[in-house]
């Protein structure tokens, strides 16, 4: 096997004169190149400028680092105020970037402090030449911070994430060909420039929202996604060519926008139709609400068949949420693992108290094994649904149980020890509130 | 060495392969362990590996400490947590065995060790003063005085 390509330390001949033992010992300055860049990468950016006094083999090391992160670690802070410490984090980057040379691939910016800096301008501007890759800007605090045009023109972009930004494209957009990753939270956005910035991102495979604005309509057209996790306030979402989705975790923080039109088309059915392989599903905060609305199926038409974990986040006195949970339920034959979070309304509304007695029936899980329940105050309801999964799940080891607060726990445990168990090896571990 | 690790697998044997290092000795470690070497792996792919493997970089016992690592990382149901902290026992150890690590994983690319190490290499430059690190690695100053006091000045933020 051919040994060329490979970088090797070759061990030294012994010394012949005294004097080259020191050099000898010092196998830190002679580490391949790169492996000295990944060392270096591992220290703030502070102690790796600092190596450039060792010796002169390491004066500009790390001026040809590939990655650069400016964050709270790069400046020792003494309590100053706030305008010399912004002042104080521009100066450096603006020393650093001067005296760099070579490709910056991975940019990072994260500091508390820098706020309305507009001086990010210019260093997207110079990090635009220069084949960026990745791109982290975080803005603690104030207001959105409007992207300099240029970012959009960096065609090397595969990760992109931004935090308090606005979004504002120029009309010479036309996409980022090479993205694969975009991460975006607490941003501003319109619809059109969300829309238009999915469908032109082909490589796009992971997607995570999280608090934005400016849009509300997520239609979500991304051919190569894999993994997609949102939580915002949205009127709705719809996927299309998305079948290899694989992982998906939505959140609607709230639920005065969910329309409940009556007779119209099952968001149910409309979110599943497009996610045939999809593997790990969290659905949070409103999103079962969302997910109720219209006519509910008994089940989905094709079943998905891939998805192995599911979390569920339900209240247990809404009818309409419990029809969409058990829909989803039984239309998973293979899932082996599954946590539910109750979250029960304010003002309790039981007008029903029987919805999961049977249902066992028409479901079983054969692979299940885990299953979390957490927030149950010991109702009627949620009895029933525990009760429905001890029933339905043959292969089940372990149930978690943690109740909401202390209360009636005596009376929830009573009940539980009651209940029939179609696994015998079903171990049911209540956990403290 | 010693391969400590004993998974239950009954009935058929597991695969071997047969390590030498630069001063002659041998090391036996499973084919799953040696997978995570990509250079082991594309050899176990093209089946140049049946004879031992030559490895002419990598001292016995810095070789047996590697089977150790891959074997270890190899084994399954770990939990995390205590993976993590045999690491970090693997990696205490002084610097010209982190550096022999560092280049072991880098000729058998072997990307979770070489970060460990190197991670540890990095921990141990942290905080130091250029002083401190010339005295742990034994690196030796080529600038005068003036040299360096120019070179402070040049980058002043960071020896602020």
């Amino acid at each position: 096997m051919s040994n060329d390509g490979r970088i090797l330390q070759q061990r030294r001949e012994p010394p012949k004169s005294p004097c080259q033992t020191e050099i000898e010992l010092d196998r830190f300055s002679s580490l391949p190149g790169h492996i000295i860049d990944q060392i270096l990468s591992q220290l703030s950016i502070r102690d790796a400028v600092r190596t450039s006094v060792l010796s002169t083999k390491w004066r500009f090391k790390w001026a040809t680092l590939p990655n650069l992160v400016f964050d709270n670690h790069c400046i020792s802070l003494t309590s100053q105020d706030q305008a010399v410490i912004k002042s104080k984090l521009v100066s450096i980057i603006d020393h650093v970037l001067l005296l760099h040379t070579g490709p910056v691939y991975k940019f990072r910016l994260s500091h508390r402090e820098l706020v309305g800096v507009t001086d990010i301008d210019r260093w997207i501007l110079h990090l635009s030449r220069s084949l960026i890759r990745e791109f982290v800007l975080e803005i603690w605090k104030g207001q959105r911070y409007k992207l300099h045009s240029c970012l959009f023109s960096c065609q090397n972009l595969t990760h992109l994430e931004l935090f308090n930004c606005l979004v504002r494209p120029p009309s010479t957009f036309h996409g980022f060909n090479n993205l694969k990753s975009l991460d975006l939270q607490h941003i501003t956005m319109g619809q059109d420039v969300f829309e238009h910035l999915i469908t032109s991102c082909p490589l796009l495979e992971r997607l995570t929202l999280m608090n934005f604005d400016g849009f509300s309509h997520l239609n979500i057209d991304a051919p190569g996604l894999l993994f997609f996790d949102i939580g915002g306030v949205f009127d709705d979402v719809s996927f299309k060519n998305t079948f290899q989705l694989a992982l998906v975790s939505i959140g609607l923080y709230a639920k005065d926008k969910i329309s409940k039109r009556p007779g119209c088309s099952s968001n149910l059915l409309k979110f599943f139709a497009h996610l045939p392989h999809i593997r790990r599903l969290e659905i949070q905060s409103y999103f079962l609400k969302y997910l109720a609305v219209g006519d509910v199926p008994s089940k989905l038409p094709s079943p998905c068949v891939d998805l192995g974990y599911l979390s569920l986040r339900i209240n247990f006195d809404d009818w309409e949420e419990n029809k969409a949970a058990l829909c989803l339920l039984r239309s998973s034959p293979n899932l082996q693992e599954l946590e539910i979070l109750a979250r029960p309304e304010e003002v309790p509304t039981e007008s029903f108290v029987s919805f999961w007695e049977g249902e066992h029936w028409s479901c079983m899980f054969d692979q299940l094994r885990l299953v979390k329940v957490s927030g149950i105050s010991g109702t009627r309801l949620e009895l029933g649904f525990i009760s429905f999964l001890l029933l339905a799940s043959p292969a089940l080891e372990r149930m978690t149980l943690k109740p909401a607060s202390a209360n009636g726990q005596l009376l929830m445990l009573k009940e539980l020890l009651r209940f029939r168990r179609a696994s015998v090896r079903a171990e049911i571990v209540y956990l403290d509130p | 060495m010693s391969s400590s690790s004993s998974s239950s697998s009954p009935s058929c044997p597991k695969k071997m392969i047969t390590l030498k290092s630069s001063d002659g000795e041998t090391f036996e470690i499973e084919e799953i362990a040696a997978l995570q070497s990509k250079t082991l792996e594309s050899m176990i792919d093209e089946n140049c590996a049946s004879t031992p493997v030559p490895l002419p970089n990598i001292t016995g016992k810095i070789l047996a400490k590697v089977v150790e690592y891959c074997t270890k990382h190899a084994e399954v149901g770990a939990d995390a947590e205590s993976l993590r902290a045999w690491d970090a026992e693997f990696v205490s150890v002084d610097h010209p065995t982190l550096f022999d690590y560092i280049l072991a994983a880098n000729f058998l690319e072997i990307p979770t060790l070489l970060n460990l190490a190197c991670q540890s290499v990095a921990d141990m430059v942290k905080g130091k003063t250029p002083d401190e690190i010339h005295k742990i690695f034994n690196i030796k100053s080529t600038f005068t005085p003036e040299e360096e006091e120019e070179l402070r000045r040049e980058n002043q933020w960071a020896f602020d």
